[in-house]
Order: C-alpha cells, then sequence, then structure tokens
C-alpha cells in the first residue's frame, strides 16, 4: 500500500526532478533546495492529490517526514469529520426547484442593468471609442480604428 | 553629461531569435505575420498574429518554467543575449550600480488568462499558487535583475505601446547623468491569449486577415490599411557610459543622443500630431541635432487609420519641406504590433539599419493613401544607405508619446 510519505515523494519527483533515493523522510528541505515557494507549490499539489485543503499558515517543515506528518494529521481530521454537504456541487448543479429562487436573485441585478442594490441605472454613454459609425463600406470598415492610435 | 553607447543587444520576436537573424528577415521584407493555429483562436473573428519563433522548453525546465509567464520567458532570453553581447565581465561594484529599466503593457498576460479560464470557465478555485509572481507587471525585470545579480534600481514603465521606448529613455537618462556606467533597458510582451487577443478585437483595432496573403495583412501607411498585428516579443539593449565602454575595449552598436518624452493627456487612444510632433521635437533638442540631420526614421506605423495619417502630419510638421526626403518605414508590417516591447525592438531594428547601411521597407504598400506622402521605403529595402543620425517613435494609448534618438558609430 502506498504510504503518505510515498506519495509526496512521487509528488516532489514529478514536479522538482529530484531522484527519489535522496528523499527521506529525515532529509533536510534546504538540502533539496525546496525554498518556501516551492513549498507553497508542493503544499498546493498535495492538497491536489489528498483531497485536503492545509491551513492557511503552512508549518515551518524542516524534514520531508515534517511534511508527511502534517498531511497524515489533515487526511485523519478530514476522515474524521462528517461528510460535508456537497457545497461546490449544488453551487455547480443546474438550477433545481431549491436552488433556483437565489440563482435568479443574483442573476438579476446583471440582466436588469441594476446596480445591485436593487436601483436600475441609465445605460452608460458610450465612450468615443465604441461610437466608431457603424460600417458601410469596405472603405469605412477599412478605417473602423480611425481613433486609434 | 556623459554620452551613452549601446554596448549590447538581445532580441526574441517575430522573424528572429536573435537581433542579426531579426534583422536580415526584415531587410528581406519577410513578413511573420501568420494565421494562429491552437484550437482557441476559432473564437476569433482574426485569427492573424506575429508569434516568436521562440521555444521556452529550450531554455527553462522544472519550477523555474513554471514560474515564469511567457513574458518573463521572453525577456530573459533577450537579456541574456544583450548582457552576453556587450561582454560584460560584472563586478560587485557594477552589479551593484547596474539597474534593470524594463517595459510591458499587458505583464503576465498569459497567466492572468490562464487563472481566469480555471476560476470562471471550469468552476474550479485551484488558482495555480505562482499566479500573482507570473503575472505581475514587474516579474520580466525582477527575473532579469535577479538571473544576473544585478542590485542597481530595477523599474517597470506600463505606459501600453511606448512601455519600452520609456524604459530605454528612462535608463538612458540615468547613464547620461553619471548616475551609473551601466544599464539594461528594454521590454517585452506576450499577448496572443484569447482574452488579450479577443480584448483588442473589440477595440475594433485589429487588421482584417488579407484574403489573398494573411501575411501582408498589415498595410501601415497603405489607403487599404485595416488596423494593427499583434506581435510577441521582447528586446533589451546594454546602455553604457561612453568612456566605460571604451575602457574596457567593448564593441559599441550605436550611440543613444536623444529621447523625447511627451504626453497628449487628452484622449485615451486618439493621436494627437501635436503630442507626436512634440516628442519628436524633444528627442532633436536632446540630441542638440537639427531635422535635417536625420537620415531615417522608424516609424510607430501600427497600420490603423488614426495613426499613420497622424504620424504623417507629425513628422511633416517637425520636418517641413525636407519631410517628404526622409525615408520613414514601418516594420510593423512584418513582425507586428509587440505593444510594451515595440520601442526596445524598433530601436534594436533602427541601430542595425544605421550600422548596415539598409534600411528595412514598409511592405504591404500597393495602395498610397493621399494622407500618407511620405517616402515610406514600400515594399523593399534599401541598401548602401549613409545615414548618420535616426530616431524611433513609440506612440502609445494613454497618450504617451516617445522618441528615441541614436547616431551611427
Amino acid at each position: 500500500m502506498t504510504t503518505t510519505f510515498d506519495a509526496i515523494r512521487a509528488l516532489i519527483k514529478r514536479d522538482f526532478e529530484l531522484p527519489p533515493e535522496r528523499l527521506q523522510r529525515d532529509t533536510l528541505l534546504e538540502e533539496i533546495e525546496l525554498d518556501s515557494l516551492a513549498i507553497t507549490e508542493l503544499v498546493f499539489a498535495i492538497e491536489d492529490e489528498f483531497k485536503i485543503t492545509a491551513e492557511n499558515t503552512i508549518p515551518p517543515f524542516k524534514t520531508l517526514g515534517d511534511i508527511a506528518d502534517y498531511v497524515a494529521r489533515l487526511v485523519a481530521e478530514r476522515d474524521a469529520k462528517p461528510s460535508p454537504a456537497p457545497k461546490r456541487a449544488a453551487a455547480k448543479a443546474k438550477p433545481t426547484s431549491a436552488t433556483k429562487p437565489r440563482a435568479a436573485k443574483h442573476a438579476a441585478p446583471r440582466a436588469a442593468g441594476t446596480n445591485g442594490a436593487g436601483v436600475t441605472k441609465p445605460a452608460p454613454a458610450r465612450t468615443s471609442v465604441s461610437s466608431t459609425p457603424p460600417r458601410k463600406s469596405k472603405r469605412s470598415s477599412a478605417r473602423s480604428n480611425a481613433r486609434v492610435r | 553629461m556623459k554620452r551613452v553607447a549601446v554596448t549590447g543587444l538581445g532580441l526574441v520576436a517575430p522573424g528572429g531569435n536573435d537581433p542579426k537573424e531579426f534583422f536580415a528577415s526584415l531587410a528581406a521584407g519577410r513578413s511573420s505575420i501568420g494565421v494562429l493555429e491552437e484550437d482557441w483562436t476559432e473564437r476569433l473573428a482574426t485569427r492573424i498574429a506575429a508569434r516568436a519563433p521562440f521555444d521556452a522548453s529550450a531554455h527553462f525546465r522544472g519550477q523555474q518554467l513554471r514560474m515564469l509567464d511567457r513574458v518573463s520567458q521572453l525577456a530573459l532570453v533577450a537579456a541574456k543575449q544583450a548582457i552576453a553581447s556587450a561582454g560584460i565581465e560584472w563586478t560587485d561594484e557594477t552589479r551593484a550600480s547596474t539597474g534593470v529599466f524594463f517595459g510591458t503593457g499587458m505583464g503576465g498576460s498569459t497567466t492572468t488568462d490562464e487563472g481566469y479560464a480555471t476560476l470562471y470557465r471550469d468552476g474550479s478555485d485551484r488558482i495555480k499558487p505562482f499566479t500573482v509572481l507570473t503575472a505581475m507587471n514587474n516579474a520580466a525585470g525582477a527575473w532579469i535583475g535577479i538571473e544576473h545579480g544585478l542590485t542597481g534600481p530595477n523599474l517597470t514603465y506600463s505606459t501600453a505601446c511606448s512601455s519600452s521606448a520609456v524604459a530605454v529613455g528612462e535608463a538612458w537618462l540615468r547613464v547620461r547623468s553619471g548616475s551609473a556606467p551601466l544599464a539594461l533597458a528594454g521590454g517585452a510582451e506576450a499577448p496572443l491569449t484569447l482574452g488579450t487577443l479577443k480584448a483588442w478585437e473589440a477595440l475594433k483595432t485589429l487588421a482584417t486577415e488579407d484574403p489573398l496573403d494573411p501575411a501582408a495583412s498589415c498595410k501601415p501607411f497603405a489607403r487599404d490599411r485595416s488596423g494593427l498585428v499583434l506581435g510577441e516579443g521582447a528586446a533589451v539593449v546594454v546602455l553604457e557610459d561612453w568612456q566605460h565602454a571604451r575602457r574596457r575595449g567593448a564593441e559599441i552598436f550605436g550611440e543613444l543622443v536623444g529621447y523625447g518624452l511627451v504626453t497628449d493627456s487628452a484622449h485615451i487612444t486618439r493621436p494627437s500630431i501635436d503630442g507626436q510632433a512634440r516628442a519628436l521635437d524633444l528627442a532633436l533638442e536632446s540630441a542638440r541635432v537639427a531635422p535635417d540631420d536625420v537620415g531615417y526614421i522608424n516609424a510607430h506605423g501600427t497600420g490603423t487609420a488614426a495613426n499613420d495619417a497622424v504620424e504623417t502630419a507629425a513628422i511633416k510638421r517637425v520636418f517641413g519641406a525636407r519631410a517628404k526626403k526622409v525615408p520613414v518605414s514601418s516594420t510593423k508590417s512584418m513582425h507586428g504590433h509587440l505593444l510594451g516591447a515595440a520601442g526596445a525592438a524598433e530601436l534594436v531594428v533602427t541601430l542595425l539599419a544605421l550600422r548596415t547601411g539598409t534600411l528595412p521597407p514598409t511592405m504591404n504598400l500597393r495602395e498610397p493613401d493621399p494622407e500618407c506622402d511620405l517616402d515610406y521605403v514600400p515594399n523593399a529595402a534599401r541598401e548602401g544607405q549613409d545615414v548618420d543620425l535616426a530616431l524611433t517613435s513609440s506612440f502609445a494609448f494613454g497618450g504617451t508619446n516617445a522618441v528615441l534618438a541614436c547616431r551611427r558609430v
């Protein structure tokens, strides 16, 4: 069975082109030149791989083992929680009787040209850039950028 | 005041992966404009653009590649070439005083586009962790500084189509004042993404595809011109205090002698004869030369109806009766509009024109426009020209007009 550490090692090998033999639990991150940005990128990949969300502040890892322990903890916490409501799935789903009114409420201001506070604004005046005369002939088409550098 | 030598040239642009190859392509009248073939371009009304023959994977890999938007990749390669051609052997002292003056209009637009696609198109919250770092406008200049350990000022100028002309001009002021013996200056742009192209398309500025020859779609100064063609690329020059360059035996590609910079502050897009003429005048004044001394102008010449007529009128205002005798060409007819990289790339063209005596042509100029009646070096390069002084113009949205003046060495 693939361990957490093995999976992290595979990600590091894939993204940072480091040989697996250099990637041990006690390997110092500075030894393999994984700086704070590299760790940020690695954590992003780990989030995808393990379906977890890292905390806002990434702990000051020293070794690869620290990362593996951290990930194992987040996975355990995730598994211990009751299944969350499928929030994202609901938002993505096609409107149902339950979601429709909400979606309609959000769509309304844009569709009606209001400012979101329910006040209808007049259509904005066209700027001179967009007030180019309609194309009539080949010549006017060629001149459609008459006000452009 | 110090004299300012150009001792290094670097460029990656449509038509060439280095200055020599690029200039040879222009001198041959070869257009690098073509039809984009990626799947996403099916949504474009016109699919023509000018791509640089640039393969990032030949220069970068792994995490570095992921950290660099295409604009920074182009910039880093151009800067490396410029530094190599200058033959600089860095010391702690020169590194500490050397600045990077860089221009880009749209920064990491590929990154921005991809980020929005992830967020809005795909409905995913997984924006790449380096999005901020790769999209920010000063990334390209910053990476040049980091790669070469240059710890002087590192400034990014964003004045749309004149960004890199301004960057070079501002660097020139620094070196001329004696505040630093060396400066890297240039610009980069990588705007060939769906979002950016669509935005330009909506502005009704882009050229209609020529039905017979897409490569001939950009027609500066011609009656049948229909707009500009977007291109990608980067160009960097090394500016150096003349004495500093001579002492170390550097090859000098030309002398940067003047810089005119004014702003219209009148209209966000509409060009102004007055603004362009003032920039030309100021460039001549700062170079302490007269209009009669100018033997070539590399025009802004975008191929839009407005620019080319206004630019012609501005040149007439500055050069008077002699205007029709000054060769003026727009190489954008072949490499497209490189936006933030245009000023620096066209400075490279201008320097090489002076050096080789070959004036690159304005291609696709078959139908004369009564409003554009100068000598545009139409359709074929002019070789064996004995030109000492040349100007290169960059006029931008936002009204920033920049003109650089350079002299043959």
